[in-house]
């Protein structure tokens, strides 16, 4: 009797073993700004929570046996968080968000080689992680191009969260939007400052207010959290100042600012992220450097929410600015972002 | 050259205000001779119940008693664990911080469902606070050299045993000032919030730790502390200006160049209150 009990028992277990192994696992590392910056981690956290969701109803288990995430405090902590997941055999996938997570995963993704791992926004140079890059620049030249023919003082600036290459590229890339759609503007035109933080508004608002003092009348911010200091900067003379947003729709992210926000710059970073896993899951992923943007394999992950209509879906679409864009000068965008895509429009970056 | 401008001095003063509150709220405690590093912390604090305060009464006056109150409060918590439990003073300091910025993480999210940033709401005018500040810095120079309490205030500090002698309640001013220390940071937190509207976590940014540097150069005065904090947010507002003419890199690096010359001059010089850190145990029979 008892040793019937006993057999019961592990064959439940058993059964529950091999179930719970047929079920994959998605492990999700945030970049140290963590959730709530409603930009780069909220998508990727966005991207992850769909595919979990679709992959728990298909399986029939709670969402949370099929997804667990992680927001380390400081960068030190990746280390450890990508072993822990990676240690045990049992995620399918392990996203990695953010520039500042490949060289740690170059030392710690070798130690794994069965474990496939996907960093966002850099390159790993390891055969088990698949390195996702986005057009940056594509994104940044559609803002550049709506600041070159709304600007009043035929002066632009941007503020950038450091000098790091991935920032420089988004200057490069709204410099020549901005030259390419109003010849008045010369390089020296648009204003670049950096903030050297990524969470600190305080120090963004007083940069902007500086961009805005020294005659720049549309501020593009790359910036992470620290951008949010650009809108209130710009609420302190509306009308006149004027910003945009990165990477999502922050006219819809930030509402209270949607009378100063004209457009914001889209990096489906959700978008990556769901395709990636979806991949693993699947088994068509593969390893290797993947890049997403308009002029990509993918052939979608950057675009601008300008505007109250889809002008040119997915590229340029609507947003939830409350500002009243004229359609000439959407028309423009649509027409930049056709000629990124058929190439007439080559955006030179670093 | 177009640096030197109006704009800049007057940037400078928006971002010596919360820098200078600190100052003078630890000025405050440490001549009372309470060590008290949980003064970020607290500032997070105040700019954290500021936004929340706001958001849910719409009244930003509401905000500001609250903010200050909170101080007033945490205050109150590392007086408790410093002064009455004898704890080390920087250990309930770091504790403090430590409570704030888990705190902060955790509430925002319950909140408003961000982690970390708070919706915007309704503020008053930071110039208002920047009044408010340069206020405080005349009332605490005054009532520190110019009142018998401000005496009584830096005996407590210099020799708490001869203050004791002198029927002065060295537990209870020490209460009181690390409390009026943690006003002025929740008042700093305060201004913080109304600059920008919202609450995000790093909104503070190292500012309250700034406020004990610039307390140091202002050798426990609150007018020369003023100054100390001024040449900091002058510095910061001059390097975004910089950042036209030099590479970014290079003007990012003078705010923390001028902290660490800054305190390497002055550290030694200072004239710390001979009690500062100590716990004072009163003698009993």
């Amino acid at each position: 009797m008892r040793k019937g009990l006993l057999w019961a028992l592990l064959m439940v277990l058993g059964v529950a073993v091999a179930f719970g192994q047929g079920v994959p696992k998605i492990g999700l590392i945030l970049a140290t700004g963590g959730l709530g910056d409603r930009s780069f981690n909220d998508q990727g956290y966005w991207g992850a929570e769909r595919a979990a969701k679709e992959l728990a109803a298909k399986y029939g288990v709670p969402v949370d046996q099929v997804f667990s995430y992680v927001e380390p405090r400081s960068i030190a902590d990746y280390e450890a968080f990508q072993r822990e997941f990676a240690r045990t055999g049992e995620y399918t996938i392990i996203v990695c968000i953010g520039f500042d997570q490949a060289p740690v995963l170059e030392e710690v993704a070798p130690d794994y080689p069965n474990q496939k791992f996907v960093v966002i926004d850099a390159v790993a140079a390891v055969p088990n992680v698949a390195s996702v890059v986005f057009n940056d620049w594509e994104e940044a030249f559609l803002c550049g191009v709506v600041a070159g023919l709304w600007t009043k003082t035929e002066k632009v600036g941007v503020e950038g969260g450091m000098d790091i290459p991935l920032i420089r590229r988004f200057v490069q890339g709204f410099t020549q939007g901005a030259m390419w759609a109003n010849p008045a503007i010369k390089k020296e035109d648009v204003l670049v400052r950096y903030v050297g933080a990524w969470n600190n508004p305080t120090l963004g608002k007083e940069l902007a207010l500086e961009m805005y003092q020294a005659g720049a009348d549309v501020i593009y911010g790359a910036a992470g959290k620290s951008h949010l200091g650009v809108f209130a900067a710009a609420e302190e003379n509306p009308g006149v100042w004027w910003a945009i947003g990165t990477d999502v729709d922050q006219a819809w992210s930030a509402p209270e600012h949607a009378d100063v926000i004209i457009a914001s710059g889209l990096k489906r970073v959700d978008l990556a992220v769901y395709t990636e896993i979806m991949k693993a899951v699947e088994g068509t992923w593969a390893a290797g450097v993947i890049s997403y943007g308009m002029v990509s394999e993918a052939k979608l992950g950057t675009g601008i929410a300008v505007g109250s209509e889809d002008a040119l879906p997915p590229y340029v679409v609507a947003s939830y600015s409350l500002v009243d864009i004229p359609d000439w000068i959407i028309a423009k965008v649509a027409e930049a972002a056709q000629g990124i895509l058929d190439g007439t429009i080559v955006i030179e970056h670093e | 050259m177009s640096v030197l401008s109006v704009d800049l001095f007057i940037a400078a003063l928006r971002l010596a205000t919360p820098i200078a509150l600190v100052a003078v709220g630890e000025t405050f405690s440490e001549l009372a001779g309470v060590i008290n590093v949980g003064v970020e912390g607290i500032t997070v604090a105040g700019a954290l119940v500021a936004a929340m305060v706001a958001f849910f009464t719409q009244s930003p006056w509401l905000a500001l008693a609250a903010a200050v109150a909170v101080g007033m409060v945490l205050g109150a918590l590392h007086a408790l664990w410093s002064v009455y439990l004898r704890a080390d003073h920087v250990v309930s300091g770091v504790a403090v911080n430590l409570l704030v910025a888990g705190f902060a993480l955790f509430s925002t999210r319950i909140i408003w469902g961000w982690r970390g940033t708070s919706a915007a709401a309704p503020t008053l005018n930071p110039w208002f606070l920047v009044g408010a500040m340069l206020a405080v810095v005349a009332i605490a120079q005054v009532f520190i050299f110019r009142t018998p309490w401000g005496l009584r205030l830096r005996v407590v500090g210099e020799h708490p045993r001869a203050a004791d002698t002198a029927g002065i309640n060295v537990y209870r001013a020490r209460l009181l000032f690390t409390v009026v220390n943690g006003a002025l940071c929740g008042l700093a937190g305060a201004f913080l919030f109304n600059n920008l509207g919202r609450f995000t976590d790093g909104m503070v940014g190292g500012r309250g730790f700034i406020g004990i540097a610039a307390m140091v150069v202002g050798n426990y005065r609150p007018l020369p502390a003023l100054l100390a904090a001024y040449l900091f947010g002058f510095v910061d507002a001059l390097q975004m200006r910089l950042q036209a003419y030099i590479p970014s890199q290079f003007s990012l690096m003078l705010p923390y160049i001028l902290t660490v010359v800054v305190l390497a001059g002055f550290l030694g010089r200072a004239k710390v209150p001979k009690a500062l850190g100590k716990p004072y145990v009163k003698e009993r029979g």
